[in-house]
């Protein structure tokens, strides 16, 4: 029969905590009485039964030690502190190199995680100030089309706020609510200002703190404006603005509005963010019929609405839905009959949550919205270069730790536990990473503009500054601390006394030689997490290098954009004539601003292609061909009514392929059911994104007051003079505008703003990452060199060459690294594959991307070795051999 | 004399003690004692921290026996009863004995003790 033994968990948990004078007697009573009730209650269960009675045991007379046994307490008495904070401080001065690896590395690596905590603070914070936040939804509608594509969108149309809120108990007010810049009159002078229009609600929906002005009538006369006190105090030098009248643009001429109120400038953490506030009908569309008791298809607003506080959000949608059959049934229908069988669904969605749910969009004025994905992405390089960081504090410890062993030795043989040097080396730690601290902080203060702009946020330093932070920043130093001194702590607390006295004692000798198989891996870790930065830098710019000189299919080169202001489309053309000819401009032509998307028929089918209006210059101002059929013209009378140019992708898309595209009719899906006949076919080209496929285009011959966009492509040896032409001319021909222009080359690479700060971000990040295992490494070898001094002495002597020296001393480390490279590559091609599949024209991934990264990491850490074992090869071996 | 508390089980726990006199008297000899004698169901570390609370007040004394074969040469931590012990157990059955000794049912017929 096999003997029942007692759980040995249970057996080493009570050797931990039971004071040893007792132990003994304790344990003994413990097996016999086990013994005892294995024979009564059987094994299984009297194990259990001793897992209890051990953890009975817990109980103060058991585990109070005797007076006078050695104390295990970790916490030392003051005189020992002193010693511990005096040694600590020796060493930090006495090794000032690693010192200040340690202390730089862990700086940088702490800035980051502080940068990163601002970023995340930012993005959860936005919107908290609403107080009926957890009660206030923004209104959202799913489309699912006929083949089961889900459309997600947050604009909605005119009636769906008013008939919820009148037929749904639940929903206690709406307010609708559309944005966008306008041009405002002070003097001689315009300037653009964002301005909200909203329903008369708003003040009773949303939390903005009205300093002047009544919020009940503030929005009755459809002639009103109230500012925030920042445009107030802009406009009239003063926040007693109430009453006063302000010239804003009406599209061509200059209105007055009476100022009916003054609001507290928004925060920056919100996502409504506004110079004034108009009434909502001022927004509204021209056409009466747009804005229809039964217009719930014609989308244009958005729709917050704002709950009881007893209502159930999902109970709410569900009335939602009924309400909808009600009164847009006929025209869903209707609608369903000539689409197809699509669903649409109404839901609601948090305000609070609005800002990091990126599905919905923010349209209609709101502030841009985040991506929770982003903060997960930069709080994980933060924590990948602070682990760089620890890692470096880990390695130069332990390898050093043959300097600090006798001293080990003394004050294990003088009487000290285990426990207090692991409580020694811990505070150590605790202390460097608290001197870190100090240049991290001060890092962040300073760097904090250029991490803002990274960001694209406006970020405070004062959340860092604030009191209710300490308990974050002590929680930071331990995890630092811990992270960095627990290892080496626990690894220096076990030498032997004797063996470090006798000086026999050799292990951890020679950095990362012999079987110090954690310190090879550490710097393996660290040089593939600089290495997989490294890739990611390599593709960023790769792919951007693509972007940028990819054929686009028209030409962008010193072509620039100027905006035509909003009712004065007409203008347009007199400055178009005025440039003509002018030095220093080639050309000059017109066309509408951005795409429309209009429905239309080809036979039975309806399609949605995107529509644009041109003069007859645009196309071979672009440098773009007609492949098939001829250009518009002007000189020819039916192509500015009923001739159009369409695109390859149209014709790919939506035309018959057994006939010639040319010559085809499209008919306009509205009242008026205009024909139009297709008299040519443009060649593709890349107008947006290259993250998109090519779109199907329709262009009109554009009549003046439908384009708002004017190009000029100018000589490139007189583009200062060209462009102060064009001032001078828009100055005179439309003035109180202000004049801007853009180069078209730039308007291409705006699209890709956010790819650009990423490949900001990301080179900064391999860099550090790079520096601070450089730093290590660096760290490692010259502790290696100063230890095998003597043997490259001998070495010499007898006759080695320095490069053989050098070879035989940089061998090992760049082993390790090229190590690293193998482990960093297939993760670098993975998550370099997955960003760059969101583009669909990308660069030709080669293998140049890896030799790019690996040997860049292999450079910086091949000159970091290799100048200091030159240094320790050329250095004269009678100066190492001649004492002892 | 400075008047001793001694717990309700406490006091079996001495009470046992000194019924054991003459055996090994150690934490597993009284846990089974009390459970045969009364019933109980006493734990192991309830009567191991019954037995500190009276080698603190004096009434026991304990010490270590010598190493034997069982339970793997661990050596038992021996308790015996101190002359105080003695004496405090005399004294609550004393004081028990002349309360009982007043309630009238106990003892109806008898004429009241001289106190």
């Amino acid at each position: 029969m096999s003997r029942a033994a007692p759980p040995p968990g249970a057996d080493h948990l009570l050797a931990l905590f039971c004071a040893p004078h007792l132990l003994e007697a304790v344990q003994g009573d413990l097996h016999e009485e086990f013994e005892y009730q294995v024979q009564r209650i059987g094994k299984r269960r009297a194990r259990w039964w001793y897992w209890r009675e051990v953890l009975g045991f817990l109980k103060p007379f058991a585990v109070r030690r005797q007076r006078g046994e050695l104390s295990k307490s970790s916490f030392p008495n003051p005189a020992m502190f002193r010693n511990y904070l005096k040694v600590a401080l020796r060493n930090l001065v006495k090794q000032r190199v690693f010192s200040f690896i340690n202390i730089a590395g862990l700086s940088l690596g702490l800035a980051a995680v502080l940068f990163i905590l601002l970023f995340v603070q930012d993005e959860v914070s936005y919107d908290r100030f609403q107080q009926r936040g957890d009660r206030l939804f923004r209104l959202v509608q799913r489309t699912k089309d006929s083949n089961g594509e889900v459309r997600k969108s947050s604009v909605t149309g005119y009636p769906q706020g008013p008939a919820f809120a009148r037929e749904i108990p639940e929903v206690q007010e709406y307010c609708r609510m559309r944005g966008w810049e306008m041009l405002f009159r002070k003097g001689s002078e315009g300037i653009y200002q964002k301005v909200m229009y909203v329903d008369s609600s708003f003040f009773r929906v949303f939390s903005f703190e009205l300093l002047a002005g009544n919020p009940k009538t503030a929005f009755n006369d459809p002639r009103s404006v109230v500012l925030t006190d920042e445009t107030a105090r802009k406009h009239f030098g003063t926040t007693d603005a109430v009453g006063k009248l302000l010239p804003i643009d009406a599209g061509g001429t200059f209105e007055s509005y009476t100022v009916t109120g003054v609001v507290k400038t928004p925060p920056m953490n919100s996502s409504l963010r506004f110079d004034a506030l108009r009434p909502f009908v001022a927004a509204l569309p021209p056409n009466r019929k747009d804005w229809g008791e039964d217009q719930w298809f014609n989308s244009f607003t958005n729709t917050f609405l704002l709950l009881r506080s007893d209502a159930d959000p999902r109970a709410t949608e569900r009335k939602m839905g009924v309400v909808f059959q009600k009164y847009g049934g006929k025209e869903y229908a209707e609608l369903q009959k000539n689409y197809g069988a699509f669903q649409r669904e109404y839901h609601l969605q948090s305000y609070l949550a609005m800002h990091l749910q990126a599905d919905y969009g923010m349209n209609n004025g709101l502030t841009r919205g985040s991506n929770v994905t982003y903060s997960y992405i930069l709080g994980g390089i933060a924590g990948l270069i602070l682990l760089i960081a620890c890692i470096n504090f880990v390695n130069l410890t332990l390898a050093r730790s043959l300097r600090r062993s006798k001293e080990i030795g003394v004050r294990k043989v003088t009487g000290g536990t285990r426990g207090q040097l692991v409580a020694q080396f811990l505070g150590e730690s605790l202390l460097l990473s608290a001197l870190a601290f100090v240049p991290a902080l001060l890092l962040v203060i300073f760097l904090l503009p250029q991490f803002s702009e990274l960001a694209n946020k406006s970020l405070q330093v004062g959340f860092l500054l604030a009191p209710q932070t300490v308990g974050l920043f002590a929680g930071l130093l331990m995890l630092v601390g811990l992270l960095a001194g627990a290892y080496p702590a626990l690894v220096l607390s076990g030498f032997s006394p004797v063996q470090t006295l006798y000086g026999r004692f050799r292990s951890g000798g020679v950095p990362l030689g012999g079987r110090n198989w954690l310190g090879k891996c550490l710097v393996v870790l660290q040089f593939a997490i600089a290495v997989f930065l490294l890739i990611g830098t390599a593709v960023l710019h790769g792919q951007f290098n693509y972007i940028r000189t990819a054929n686009v299919g028209y030409e962008t080169a010193n072509r620039v954009r100027v905006y035509i202001p909003w009712g004065r489309e007409q203008r347009g053309e007199l400055l178009q004539t005025a440039l003509r000819g002018q030095p220093g401009i080639e050309r000059v032509t017109r066309k509408s601003g951005g795409w429309n998307a209009n429905t239309f028929r080809v036979g039975e089918k309806l399609i949605n292609p995107a529509t644009e209006w041109m003069d007859d210059q645009y196309l071979s101002f672009l440098n773009v061909p007609i492949v098939q059929g001829r250009a518009l013209s002007y000189a020819n009378p039916l192509d500015s009514v009923s001739n159009i140019l369409v695109n390859e992708t149209f014709v790919k898309n939506f035309l018959a392929a057994d006939r010639p595209a040319v010559g085809q009719m499209v008919d306009e899906d509205s009242d008026k059911k205009t024909r139009y006949t297709i008299v040519g076919v443009v060649r593709n080209y890349q107008y947006g994104s290259l993250r998109q496929k090519p779109e199907p285009v329709i262009w009109w011959l554009g009549k003046p007051q439908q384009m708002n966009q004017l190009y000029a492509k100018l000589d490139p040896r007189y583009t200062q003079a060209a462009l102060q032409i064009i001032q001078h001319q828009f100055k005179k021909l439309i003035p109180f505008q202000p004049f801007s222009y853009e180069f078209t080359e730039d308007d291409r690479m705006e699209s890709y703003a956010d790819d650009a700060r990423w490949k900001s971000l990301i080179t900064a990040a391999a860099l550090i990452a790079i520096l601070i295992s450089a730093l290590g490494l660096f760290g490692l070898v010259s502790l290696s060199m100063e230890q095998r001094m003597k043997e490259i002495g001998i070495r010499k002597v007898l006759g080695a060459s320095v490069f053989e020296i050098t070879r035989l001393l940089s061998a090992n480390f760049l082993k390790l690294v090229g190590l690293a490279l193998l482990i960093a590559m297939p993760l670098g091609w993975y998550a370099a594959r997955q960003w760059l599949d969101g583009f669909v024209y990308r660069m030709e991934f080669g293998w140049w991307i890896f030799v790019l990264a690996g040997g860049f990491a292999l450079l910086v850490a091949g000159l970091t070795v290799a100048v200091q074992s030159a240094k320790a090869a050329v250095a004269n071996p009678v100066k190492s051999l001649r004492s002892e | 004399m400075k008047r001793t508390y001694l717990g309700e089980f406490e006091e079996i726990v001495l009470l046992t003690v000194a019924t054991l006199e003459g055996q090994q008297v150690y934490g597993v000899a009284v846990t089974h004692e009390i459970a045969q004698q009364t019933g109980r169901a006493v734990r192991l570390n309830q009567v191991h921290a019954a037995l500190h609370r009276l080698e603190e007040k004096g009434m026991v004394s304990t010490h270590l026996g010598g190493a034997t074969a069982e339970r793997g040469g661990r050596r038992k931590r021996l308790v015996t009863i101190t002359a105080y012990g003695h004496r405090i157990l005399r004294e609550i059955k004393d004081v028990r004995a002349h309360l009982w000794s007043l309630v009238p049912d106990a003892n109806s017929s008898e004429p009241l003790p001289a106190v």
